[in-house]
């Protein structure tokens, strides 16, 4: 019996498992790294990869994998796991002792923090500027992922401003003679006549203003004054605080209030997860939602182009608040990060192949020319024919499972863009209304303004610790207020909780962070 | 043998032999019992390496455990990931809605298989009892995230159910069956029973299987009513199944359903539904925090012991077996 | 046939009907379950709840199915789950008879056993012994460490505990030793319990996902639940309060999509079911005795 015969072998090997397992920063002997003899630019090297996953898996030893051997002269091994069970197996993976050459995670969590600070990553800063592509990242950006002076990541390309704001239907609008609105007054006025005035003219009680999710999202803050995560608004020391528990939220709230007991809110929307609230405005009963240029979803527009072929999307620009401000919250900057292993401190050949592998990946190609005319755009789709095709001057991509291009497997694909509008994502639409939404709010973000959000470049060891379960707390309380079970005035003990909890700690963590970097006040670009 | 009598263990040249003798019959004992011995070798080599060899890891609630330092690099931590679990006031509550729900579960939910078992064994068409016994396990299958999902669109304030008590009853203002803390339990119970029920009753209907019909055609001969039989013959049968089933219950009880509730939680219903696992959960959110994990399961598990000890103890006492 | 008085044919019939109507609500929720993974992604946009569709379409069935990693995932799960069940029962039965008869050192082992039943030792190591077994990216990692469940241990040495002690002497008088009883007279009159056993191993493997995660590299061992979670749990991930470029760029399949997969990994257990279910006859154990 196969348990017996095994189950001896290990026997004999369990005295020694806790020491071993104790010995979690050493190099197991797994032999998976070279380990370099003389430095010999022609070594074949063996660079192994971790990285996540939300949907498909390129296969283990597809084309594209091959097409990346071959160019780079390696033996590259990567290794996917689904986004919902990363964690733990990264966890896994790096108490084993096998630490793979390449790490990938989808941001600096405080798990990137403490292996940081523990000496997990190859610290970066001498190498960045080497490359092309990476040195093109801003130095206030950097900081999100520096430790003590070091850098210990590359980040991966996020459009600076392209955030998720709020969309309307134009068709109710104007079937209604309203205009886009331009101030929460005329937005409460539209939610409420898309409550009671049937804009879809269906005859039927069966429509309402905004769709929402469990958390308050989306809290249709019209701006980054009343933007819950940024950190905009001080308190009676000048110290910055978050939006969450400001003045400027507790107004929001009273109004979401007020519009919640209209029926304008989507009924009930505290026990609704995402999928069921994107539901509400994609079968076309909520009439305001929320869009962003890159990375909506086609089967759910299409869906509503299917029940609705006249419905008509736009953006509603930001408001102007009362201080005079007006714009939307601009994005970290990055999303993603490419760590390196510090053993590799020992290797700077393998090192440098493996940040010519990254760079290569991150290359920016203009959108005229994304077709096989431009050499490196074929090859990192997979060559026409093979991993691509070109429809009506649109691309498509083969699907990743098949693994056909070395974007399917490379640790960074993601083009860094000189900026916004030369990703030209709204162009990769198939379905027009998506098409013209995303234009659209894309030159609605080219138009405004952005802030700044300074809680992008500091670390709060507090924060890091407390802050999902005290913002758990607020939800709660700020979702009692707005049902309407909570009185508003019981506004300020909510602050003082959090503040007792934990709050304060982090406010006090932040702004000395960011005295320490320099801050000078709100940025707006 | 009148040598390990106590009383004659006076002397030391006694006590020596006494014991000599001890470990011959150690070394009889085992030679007696070597086939036995090597039948469950399997399941002894399974337990000792894939069960007791990792339990070393359980010391990990006493380090700030960081994988990358690996077991014996991480700091001290004594009993500090303990003592965050009851550093808010409101582990109070939270451990008193995880024991309540856990033996509303056990009083409630934990009878029902039995008795579908039962009502099975009583039907007299086959047919129609295997085609009843294969639908019943089927919730068993359905994720709570869709059987929960599936719940609230039918309970939810303009839900299908408050619908139809609008249409049929006039019902003025919709019941909140899903934000009103009075409907919590009874409505965990409910789901529990409703998707687990069906699946356990396959065990109850293993142990009755096992029951000698001859015995029915006796208490038949002796004018007994149905009824009588269950009481007589059936129950004792499956008796002891029911108290070691029971027994294994009691020790899981910190376990009241973390994906379900975790589920059904809103900010409503946080207060009476907020059970450990899911305090803990929304403490170490985002945390990877498993030396905070690892202290918690020990808390349980200490829990559920004393438990299963007691029980075991009282099973005994009442007369039957206990587990062990 | 014995003639039954009024008031039984009452209970009979009150019986009947009282699982009938439990058995359509079991099965009600399920139902909805294949309508929705039937409908077209409109229909089930238009509809709050999808009962029966207008309009049956396979297009979710045909999304799951276009993927080569699930269709493969297939074979590898029905593997596993034939393979471990057979050592689960294997282990387990063996083990459990040993418990359930007065060996050396059984209370204590019993209570060993009872220990894994509260205490388990975590993610971590328990990854780093399969590590050291040399088990890491096999298939064996899906079968060995979780070879024997504490609960259905326990609970297969109650059935065995509770088997006439008759047939034992006999079998020792007649000079049989403890490995002839077990194979051939304990194990033949088990097979109810093995039959039920057999199930919840057999359904263990089946749904089993975490572990395929966790000690499998590559995609084309992945047995189907790792598939399948990738298309259903994206979409429930995203309740949490995260960013939104993350939640729309990996959106999920459409909800009928997601209904398909239940029902493609629901299905293959309910076929296996009525093999097993004959084992849950009265009467088994009736040629024990007389023979």
């Amino acid at each position: 019996m196969h348990c017996r015969g095994k189950a001896w072998a290990a026997a004999a090997l369990a005295g020694a498992i806790i020491v071993t397992s104790a010995c979690g920063g050493e190099d197991e002997g797994a032999g998976r790294t070279n380990e370099g003899g003389a430095p010999d630019g022609q070594k074949k090297h063996t660079i192994t990869m971790i990285d996540f996953r939300y949907g498909a898996f390129p296969p283990t030893g597809g084309k594209g994998l091959q097409m990346i051997n071959e160019k780079f002269n390696v033996d590259f091994k990567p290794q996917y796991v689904v986004r919902s069970d990363y964690d733990q197996k990264l966890s896994a993976i790096v108490a084993s002792g096998d630490i793979p050459d390449i790490i990938v995670m989808e941001g600096p969590d405080s798990n990137f923090y403490k292996w940081a600070k523990q000496g997990a990553f190859l610290p970066l800063n001498e190498l960045l500027d080497k490359y092309p592509t990476m040195k093109l990242i801003p130095d206030n950006i950097r900081k999100a992922v520096t430790v003590n002076g070091k850098i210990y990541a590359i980040q991966k390309y996020l459009t600076e401003n392209y955030q998720l704001t709020p969309v309307i239907r134009k068709d109710w609008l104007d079937r209604l003679g309203l205009a886009v609105p331009k101030n929460y007054d005329e937005l409460k006025q539209v939610a409420i006549a898309f409550t009671k005035n049937d804009p879809d003219g269906n005859g039927k009680h069966d429509t309402y203003g905004l769709a929402m999710s469990a958390n308050i999202n989306p809290s249709y803050a019209m701006g980054a004054y009343w933007d819950l995560e940024a950190w905009y608004h001080q308190n009676a020391d000048g110290q910055l605080i978050p939006g969450m528990i400001s003045e400027a939220r507790k107004q929001h709230i009273a109004w979401l209030a007020d519009l919640y007991k209209e029926g304008a809110i989507t009924k009930d929307f505290a026990l609704l997860n995402w999928a069921q609230t994107n539901k509400e405005f994609y079968s076309g009963k909520a009439g305001i939602f929320i869009g962003t240029p890159r990375g909506m979803n086609p089967t759910y527009m299409q869906g509503l182009v299917d029940l609705s072929p006249n419905a008509q999307i736009v953006p509603i620009p930001p408001f102007q608040a009362p201080d005079g401000s007006q714009g939307f919250v601009s994005s970290p900057g990055f999303y993603g990060i490419v760590m390196l292993n510090a053993k590799l401190a020992k290797e700077p050949d393998k090192v440098a192949k493996i940040m010519e592998m990254i760079d290569y990946g991150r290359k920016f190609v203009p959108l005229e020319q994304r077709n096989a005319g431009n050499a490196d755009f074929d090859w990192l789709n997979g060559k026409e024919g093979q991993g691509y095709t070109i429809e009506n001057g649109n691309v498509r991509r083969e699907v990743e499972e098949k693994g056909l291009a070395p974007i399917n497997y490379l640790p960074d694909k993601t083009m860094w863009a000189p900026n916004d509008a030369a990703n030209g994502y709204s162009k990769e639409y198939t379905v027009p209304l998506l098409r013209d939404l995303a234009a659209s709010l894309e030159k609605m973000h080219g138009e405004t303004k952005h802030l700044v959000n300074p809680i992008n470049e500091v670390f709060s060891e507090t924060r890091a610790a407390k802050d999902t379960e005290l913002s758990r707390f607020l939800y709660t309380e700020q979702t009692k207020m707005i049902f309407g079970e909570k009185p508003l005035s019981d506004w300020d003990a909510m602050v003082k909780e959090w503040s007792d909890k934990g709050g304060a700690q982090i406010i006090k963590e932040v702004n000395e962070s960011l005295k320490a970097n320099g801050y000078a006040g709100p940025q707006w670009k | 043998m009148s040598m390990l009598d106590p009383r004659s263990r006076s002397s030391p040249a006694i006590r020596k032999t006494a014991s000599a003798s001890r470990l011959g019959r150690f070394r009889a004992r085992l030679w007696q019992d070597r086939h036995l011995l090597l039948l469950g070798l399997p399941g002894i080599a399974y337990f000792l390496i894939y069960r007791y060899v990792p339990m070393a890891g359980l010391y990990m609630a006493f380090i700030d455990y960081s994988p990358f330092q690996g077991i014996a690099g991480s700091e001290w931590a004594g009993w500090k990931h303990f003592a965050r679990i009851f550093e808010d006031p409101e582990i109070v509550q939270v451990l008193w809605n995880t024991l309540s729900i856990s033996f509303l579960q056990i009083a409630f939910a934990f009878p029902v298989p039995i008795v579908l078992a039962l009502m099975l064994n009583e039907l007299r068409s086959q047919i129609y009892k295997r085609i009843v016994q294969s639908v019943i396990y089927l919730p068993h299958f359905l994720s709570w995230v869709v059987v929960i999902g599936i719940c609230i669109i039918f309970l939810k304030g303009n839900g299908v159910v408050n619908e139809l008590l609008k249409q049929w009853f006039g019902l003025a203002q919709p019941i909140p069956f899903l934000t009103d803390p009075g409907y919590f339990k009874p409505l965990v119970i409910l789901q529990v029973i409703w998707k687990e029920a069906g699946w356990g009753t396959i065990l109850f209907l293993a142990a009755l299987a096992g029951v000698n019909p001859q015995l029915y055609e006796a208490a038949i001969m002796d004018g007994a009513g149905r009824f009588r039989q269950i009481w007589h013959i059936t129950l004792p049968a499956i008796r002891s199944t029911i108290v070691v089933l029971l027994i294994l219950r009691l020790g899981h009880v910190m376990d009241a359903g973390y994906e379900q509730i975790f589920l059904l939680l809103n900010p409503f219903n946080m207060e009476i539904g907020n059970i450990l696992d899911t305090y803990v959960f929304f403490k170490g959110i985002g945390q990877s925090d498993y030396s905070f994990a690892t202290a918690v399961g020990l808390f349980k598990g200490a829990v559920g012991l004393v438990l299963v000890l007691s029980a075991n103890a009282l099973a005994k006492k009442l007369g039957g077996d206990g587990v062990f | 046939m014995r003639h039954r008085t009024w008031g039984e044919r009452c209970i009979d019939i009150a019986n009947v009907l009282l699982l009938g109507f439990i058995a359509l609500a079991m099965l009600a929720p399920f139902w909805y379950v294949a309508a929705v993974s039937f409908a077209s992604y409109k229909e089930f946009l238009q509809r709050d709840i999808v009962w029966f569709p207008k309009e049956w379409v396979l297009s979710a069935y045909e999304y799951i199915f276009a993927s080569e990693s699930f269709v493969r995932s297939v074979g590898v799960t029905v593997l596993v789950t034939v393979i471990g069940t057979a050592v689960n029962l294997a282990c387990t039965s063996t083990f459990a008879y040993t418990l359930s008869r007065p060996v050396i050192g059984q209370r204590v082992m019993l209570v060993l056993v009872l220990f894994t039943l509260l205490f388990s030792a975590g993610m971590i190591p328990t990854y780093l012994i399969v590590k050291e077994t040399g088990l890491l990216n096999s298939i064996w990692a899906l079968i060995l460490p979780i070879a024997i469940n504490p609960f259905n241990l326990i609970v297969m040495r109650q059935f065995f505990v509770g088997m006439p002690g008759e047939l034992h002497e006999a079998a020792v008088m007649d000079g049989a030793n403890e490995l002839k009883v077990f194979w051939n007279i304990m194990l033949p009159l088990s097979k109810p319990s093995l039959a039920a056993f057999a199930l919840f191993y057999a359904v263990m493997h089946w749904n089993n996902y975490f572990t395929g995660i966790l000690y499998l590299n590559e995609p084309e061992k992945w047995p189907i639940q790792v598939i399948l979670r990738q298309m259903i749990v994206v979409g429930e991930a995203q309740t949490a309060l995260g960013s939104g470029h993350i939640l729309l760029e990996h959106a999920p399949p459409a909800e009928t999509v997601q209904m398909a997969a239940i029902i493609v990994a629901t299905v293959p257990i309910l076929v296996v079911y009525p093999f097993l279910q004959k084992h849950f006859a009265k009467g088994v154990m009736l040629g024990s005795v007389k023979g």
